[in-house]
């Protein structure tokens, strides 16, 4: 009785072959579903070869850093037997970079067989990656409303208040604005900018921001900036025009040595009175807090100031929402300035968030703080 | 009940006084890290920042030397060895028409660069004073002495435990508070308690310093010989 035979065999083939590509098909899914669940946004995945791509925009960590881990662990409960992971973090949906992790590798770290060092050691962050699509849970449209508490101790106790807005429009183009009031004590600077903002790849190598809007004291105008993004430095230049300052024209070299979570930036140029000079700031990042040193030397005169920003709010941020309003950090700024210009009012850099998210050392130096457990990635 | 409540207080002090850490280097009257009025040549914990005010009445005062002076001030550790003062200076009963607080302030900073040698050597320090003056730059104030203190000292120190006593030696280039050799001298009693003693302008300090957890110090000075001073500070990690 061969027929019944073969047809049961190939009826269970047939379930075999459904039940297999039914797997195939759903992994893919759910693990989108599930880092959408988690509060990620603009999320694509993408299964080739037992390497997975994820692409993803984090909202919810205030260090890019720590939501790697956390989308690496997800990413490995779909995905158990994966040969290689790379990872598409982005903002304003453009990938900032990849950082791509070898599966076996990361398992033996997950069960303790190898050490923090020798695992980040086979981690490799590389720019300008290639983009997914499609994705879900766009973060195009919704409004995010930062409140920044403010003071200034300079010429009498101020105190005031910081409004910043920012909303996604499209793949790179963004809409954002900042207000400030000042509700006791001497009037602060006005602060008002309101601008379009748009920032892309161009090319293999560089990556480019534009702004054009309105930026305080120095009116309507616009600002061009151009970078060369590499693993642990980069190269800035950027140039502005308003109708009531000079045109700004400044480079300046970033360097993060991966030493004790520091970075270095050299720059000079012509600033927004005209005049010439040199920066240098360097930067260190603590557990709880950045503390920045900026000399700026230009033929008009000498700016010495120091910034601590503590964070507040614990690790994570509110999840994203049609409407998110969220306190922001209160910096403390002490600065001796031999004069005292508005340079300040347009906007310093627009890459240099985006760039230094996604150093080589900041992300390696994040292992050991990554999740390990399979329970942490489930909550 | 006064013997009871004497013996409650006793307690209470006892009990105190055991929980306090053993003396550590803490914040000068105006922000480096150092005894009364002269800085040494130790070092806080890297990536610490403390926050302090201090008093000097009018006859030792830094700006303004009629005035008594207040220090409001940041004292961080941003890398290994190296510590930056941030401080503002109120000069109590001086008003400064130009800005809509009750007396005049300037803003000063101060860094301190200190190298660890192998143990059992003493500690070395290098650093700048007073290297920057708002109110110098705006012209509001000279380097007459007399009417001002303003003045960058450089100066270098060479430190040394010895026994319960710390002893630091130093050298300094300003022209009127720094100028030539000082030292500071640290006995450190247990408990959180130390004397100091000062010799540097030809001036002598005496005080106490009470540290009663690692964070908190709280200082008290006869600044030489004439004048009260006092200080007290908390340091947290960054």
């Amino acid at each position: 009785m061969p027929r019944p035979f073969a047809c049961r065999s190939s009826s269970l083939l047939l379930a075999l072959l459904f039940w297999s590509q039914l797997g195939a098909a759903s992994a893919m899914p759910d693990l989108a579903q599930h880092l959408v669940s988690k509060g990620y946004q603009d999320v694509a995945v993408l299964e080739s070869d037992g390497t997975v791509t994820v692409a993803f925009t984090d909202q919810t960590h205030r260090r890019l850093s720590r939501a790697l881990g956390d989308v690496l662990q997800t990413a490995a409960v779909s995905y158990p037997t994966a040969t290689r992971f790379e990872l598409l973090p982005q903002v304003d949906r453009i990938a900032l970079g990849s950082v791509t992790v070898p599966g076996e590798e990361y398992r033996r770290w997950q069960a303790g067989e190898m050490s923090d060092r020798e695992f980040a050691s086979l981690l490799e962050v590389r720019r300008h990656p290639a983009q997914l699509s499609p994705r879900q849970a766009p973060s195009i449209g919704q409004l995010d409303l930062g409140l920044y508490p403010g003071y200034s101790l300079f010429g009498g106790l101020s105190l005031s208040l910081q409004e910043e807005w920012q909303m996604g429009l499209a793949d790179g183009l963004r809409a954002e604005g900042l207000t400030q009031q000042t509700f006791l004590g001497p009037p602060l600077a006005a602060v008002r900018r309101a601008n379009l903002c748009y920032a892309n790849w161009l090319g293999n190598r560089l990556i480019s921001s534009a702004r054009l809007g309105y930026f305080s004291s120095g009116g309507w105008g616009g600002q061009l900036e151009l970078g060369l993004p590499l693993s642990t430095m980069d190269l800035r230049l950027l140039t502005a025009w308003t109708e009531h300052a000079y045109p700004e024209a400044i480079a300046r070299f970033r360097l993060q040595p991966g030493w004790l979570d520091l970075a270095l930036t050299l720059g000079g140029g012509t600033y927004l009175d005209g005049d010439w000079g040199y920066e240098a700031t360097m930067t260190r990042t603590f557990p709880r807090s950045t503390l920045s040193g900026t000399m700026l030397k230009t033929s008009l005169g000498f700016d010495l100031r120091a910034i601590l920003v503590i964070a507040l709010g614990g690790e994570n941020r509110p999840p994203a929402a049609p409407l998110r309003i969220e306190a922001g950090n209160w910096p403390l700024v002490y600065q001796a300035e031999a004069y005292n210009t508005g340079r300040t009012l347009v906007p310093v850099s627009d890459l240099e968030a985006r760039e230094q998210a996604l150093y080589a050392d900041e992300v390696r130096d994040a292992v050991p703080r990554w999740p390990r457990s399979s329970c942490e990635a489930s909550r | 009940m006064a013997h009871r409540n004497t013996l409650l207080a006793a307690a209470w002090i006892a009990l105190f006084v055991s929980w306090a850490s053993p003396g550590k280097a803490a914040p000068m009257l105006a922000g480096l890290e150092g005894g009364l009025d002269y800085p040494t040549s130790e070092m806080p914990e890297d990536g610490t920042l403390a926050v302090g005010i201090g008093y000097l009445g009018s006859q030792a005062s830094y700006l303004f030397s009629s005035y008594p002076n207040r220090f409001y001030y940041v004292n961080a550790v941003p890398l290994p060895g190296l510590e930056v003062n941030a401080r503002f200076t109120e000069v109590l009963g001086l008003h400064d028409p130009s800005i809509q607080l009750p007396n005049f302030v300037d803003r000063l900073m101060a860094v301190k660069w200190s190298h660890m040698l192998p143990a059992g050597w003493p500690r070395i320090a290098l650093g700048l004073s007073d290297l920057f003056s708002i109110n110098e730059q705006n012209g509001l104030i000279g380097y007459v002495p007399g009417s001002s203190r303003y003045d960058i000292a450089a100066f270098c120190l060479l430190g040394q435990d010895l026994g319960p006593v710390r002893l630091d030696m130093g050298y300094g280039t300003a022209k009127t508070r720094m100028s030539g050799g000082f030292m500071v001298a640290q006995w450190r009693m247990g408990h959180g308690l130390s004397a100091l003693f000062e010799y540097g302008d030809q001036h002598v300090n005496w005080g106490l310093c009470y540290q009663p957890t690692a964070n908190l110090s709280v200082k008290a000075g006869w600044m030489q010989a004439k004048e009260l001073g006092l200080a007290t500070a908390f340091r947290v990690s960054l």
